[in-house]
């Protein structure tokens, strides 16, 4: 079990700031004009490689990724994880 | 793709014809055999459609085919939630009240992929000539699948979304789901909890149904978009053939 503490971010983090970066980490990531700019890339590339390029897999890939950054607020708030 | 020896439409006009028929996985190696053979057949004498050997009309089918499919399948999961975010069911970057830039961006990851898809299959349209032979049976071929996939999706859709709104998400199920969840206290689901999931999914069911007859525009934009560069090719031939006739 030692050896799996090592894994373990409470080790280093505090339990409350842990999860205040992850707070931040969706505030920014999911709301906002990054969620947007990175939301526009995933997309593009997700055209690129789907009908570009005929690479179905990268593209859902790609495709998840922009869902995510589109509907990634809502998710992690419906999972609790954000509030 | 392999260009062997030589081989002619009857003629010994020294045009390059593939030797092996490889199997065509997908639309890029379909698009890409027509081009080839619109090359070929531009450069010299019309090949016979008979070198399009039957495996590879149900190959150009079934690419055509899974194309419309899998394409549309994907703007029918996100239509419903598309008009849920414009009508401000669902937020989008965190907000329920999208800007401009957000819409944007939802409508191209909903539609997107059939807009994608149309653009790139258009490429055949300029080898619709009617100079060519093989090249204008492989887009037919092409072609049907596409439209059979479009039309069978959009139906299929059609029908799903609309039996969804009639018979599933209809107020006595929606009851009948959240009755037993708020007693059982599942997820600590309140009764003001419970009232408030009904409103939003009596909402919610709605969007099902402009997102069917979206999911059907989506599907003719599908088809549109080569159809109108054959077209365009077609007549713009036409036009030529007058002009030289003068």
């Amino acid at each position: 079990m030692d050896f799996l503490d090592f894994f373990n971010p409470l080790r280093i983090f505090g339990e409350t700031s842990y999860q205040n970066f992850f707070q931040w980490l969706f505030s920014t990531l999911f709301d906002g004009w990054l969620a947007r700019v990175l939301g526009f890339v995933f997309l593009f590339f997700a055209y690129w490689f789907w009908v570009r390029r005929e690479q179905l897999a990268r593209g859902l890939w790609f495709l998840a990724f922009a869902f995510l950054m589109g509907y990634g607020w809502i998710i992690f708030r419906f999972l609790g994880v954000a509030k | 793709m392999s260009k062997g020896g030589s081989g002619s439409s009857g003629k010994d006009s020294g045009i390059y014809l593939p030797q092996t028929s490889e199997k065509i996985k997908n639309l890029f190696d379909a698009i890409s055999e027509i081009e080839f053979y619109a090359g070929s057949e531009e450069e010299g004498d019309k090949i016979s459609e008979k070198f399009f050997t039957t495996k590879q009309k149900i190959q150009f089918m079934e690419v055509g085919f899974k194309a419309a499919f899998i394409s549309g399948m994907i703007t029918a999961l996100l239509a419903p939630i598309m008009v849920g975010v414009f009508e401000k069911l669902i937020p989008v970057f965190g907000s329920y009240n999208p800007t401009i830039i957000d819409q944007i961006y939802v409508f191209l990851l909903t539609i997107g992929f059939s807009l994608g898809y149309g653009i790139f299959i258009a490429r055949v349209g300029k080898c619709y000539s009617k100079n060519y032979s093989i090249s204008r049976t492989m887009v037919n071929n092409l072609m049907i699948g596409l439209t059979a996939g479009a039309l069978l999706k959009a139906g299929f859709i059609f029908l799903l979304f609309h039996f969804i709104y009639f018979n599933i998400l209809i107020p006595e199920n929606v009851v009948k789901w959240l009755v037993p969840l708020t007693k059982k206290g599942f997820f600590h689901l309140s009764v003001e909890n419970a009232e408030k999931i009904y409103l939003w999914i009596m909402e919610f069911r709605k969007t099902f149904l402009t997102a069917s007859w979206f999911v059907v525009f989506t599907s003719f934009l599908l088809i549109a978009i080569p159809y109108y560069k054959i077209l365009k090719t077609i007549i713009k031939e036409k036009r030529v053939k007058q002009v030289e006739n003068l």
